[in-house]
């Protein structure tokens, strides 16, 4: 067996009394002095471990006060919402449906947080699967002077990609939320199916923000749900 | 005067510039970046510069180093997303009781299309039937199926105390959980049983316990309306 580093071996027990619920959520942890006492090793050891924790999201740790136990869950699933991944077998081929400039409507001006009358570039892809429509993405972007929409940009990314080579933004923030639905009659044409028939579709909205909070960029993946599973692992 | 939000500091701009050289496309994944020395050249920049822009490179994921050979260029950020999905947590309105449907004994190999699990399929299962309410009004259903040891007896047990220990253990950290996520709405005796209208999209959130020596423990099921619940990410 490898043998661990010390300090890894020292996280890992504190891992495992946070686990066990030795020490509580929001509680102190004894000091580095104290720790090193404990384990019989140096300051240093302790605070090498004590940093490892912090990364891993265990504690929170506030200079002059000491080490806190975060809020802890082991309900947290790492979801990987790659497009491929989340479509069974994938998909075959995306079809560019359409790109323009629109006006935002009341929707949309909440989600963009945008002026009422500003402009919205908007493209529609559909993506194929045995020739039969399967999904349906719609992406929005703010429009600012300057930026210039190459025909390079309508090939079939992911939204995060697209909005950073976009606006090279370095730090951003994205939220994803996820529904299920039935489309509306428009969307069925979109699709090629009836509109008697009510297959549910799941809806996958994300957004980009940058680090002061504003919108760069909001899609709206709907997938119809006999081809849709999403799949992950708890990450403890 | 300098604007704060705008103003970065010089490994912060490297940091940019070599990540826009990533998405770019001018560096490649699996491509190696130039040596320290030679970015100290490039950036006309001091060591130290260099190793804080590249520890940032590393820290966003776009730059993974081997030691005593060089920093490569990672291969594509994998799209993982954190969510926290407690069937109970994420309901929009919370459930204020339970009840316990049924509590039986199933072969392993009546169900077995059913079953999720890579194991054998001669196995018993202690199926658990649970629906959570809201007041009068049914919020989520619930099924487990865990597989059975023989020193439950399925007959003596007192219900309530023994489904609070079983959920006890599947919530421990020394379980390993895996989940999927559909949306249905071709159920129509979830339809029934959750009070909801013809058609309505439902989640189906399916979780497989195992221990971490990769062991199965059991899986479970659980239904409740899209409009009911919120899922998003952290």
């Amino acid at each position: 067996m490898i043998k661990m580093a010390k300090y890894l071996e020292i996280a890992e027990k504190i891992k495992r009394k946070i686990h066990g619920n030795i020490y509580k959520e929001n509680e102190m942890l004894p000091s580095e002095k104290m720790l090193g006492n404990m384990y019989s090793v140096s300051r240093l050891t302790v605070r090498k471990a004590l940093e490892e924790l912090e990364e891993d999201g265990y504690i929170n740790i506030k200079a002059g006060k000491g080490s806190f136990v975060s809020r802890f869950s082991n309900d947290i699933y790492k979801l990987n919402l790659e497009i491929d991944n989340i479509i069974n077998c994938g998909y075959d081929e995306v079809e560019l449906l359409s790109a323009k400039m629109i006006i935002p409507d009341i929707n949309l001006v909440y989600h963009l947080m945008v002026k009422p009358g500003s402009r919205i570039v908007c493209i529609n892809w559909l993506l194929i699967k045995n020739e039969q429509p399967i999904a349906f993405e719609t992406r929005y972007m703010p429009y600012s002077n300057g930026l210039v929409i190459e025909e390079s940009d309508l090939t079939y990314t992911n939204l995060v990609d697209m909005v950073c080579k976009k606006f090279l933004y370095y730090e951003y923030k994205e939220s994803i939320v996820i529904k299920g639905i039935i489309p509306d009659d428009s969307l069925k044409d979109y699709l090629e199916i009836s509109h008697y028939d009510s297959t549910a579709f799941v809806l996958i909205e994300h957004k980009v923000f940058n680090e002061n909070g504003r919108p760069l960029g909001y899609s709206k993946l709907r997938i119809n749900s006999k081809y849709c599973e999403i799949k992950g692992s708890c990450s403890v | 005067m300098i604007n704060e939000k705008n103003y970065m500091t010089s490994y912060e701009n490297i940091f940019f510039d070599i990540k826009c050289q990533i998405i770019n496309g001018y560096l490649k994944s699996g491509d190696k970046l130039p040596s320290i020395e030679e970015l100290c050249k490039i950036y006309n920049a001091s060591n130290i510069t260099i190793k804080d822009s590249i520890k940032m490179l590393k820290q966003h994921g776009y730059v993974k180093s081997i030691e005593r050979v060089g920093n490569y260029v990672n291969e594509k950020k994998i799209l993982q997303y954190k969510f926290e999905i407690n069937e109970i947590d994420c309901l929009k309105q919370k459930p204020d009781r339970n009840k316990i449907i049924r509590i039986e004994l199933v072969n392993g190999d009546m169900i077995s299309d059913e079953i999720p699990l890579r194991i054998a399929n001669s196995y018993y299962y202690v199926k658990i039937e649970q629906i959570h309410y809201f007041g009068e009004l049914p919020m989520m259903y619930n099924i487990f199926w865990l597989i059975h040891s023989k020193k439950i007896n399925v007959e003596k047990l007192n219900k309530s105390n023994w489904i609070h220990t079983i959920l006890g253990v599947l919530n421990n950290f020394e379980i390993v959980k895996d989940l999927s996520l559909t949306v249905k709405n071709n159920l129509p005796e979830m339809e029934s049983i959750l009070f909801l209208p013809k058609m309505a999209p439902m989640f189906e959130i399916t979780k497989k316990y195992y221990t971490k020596k990769n062991a199965a423990v059991g899986f479970s099921r659980h239904y409740a309306a899209c409009d009911d619940m919120d899922i998003k990410s952290i």
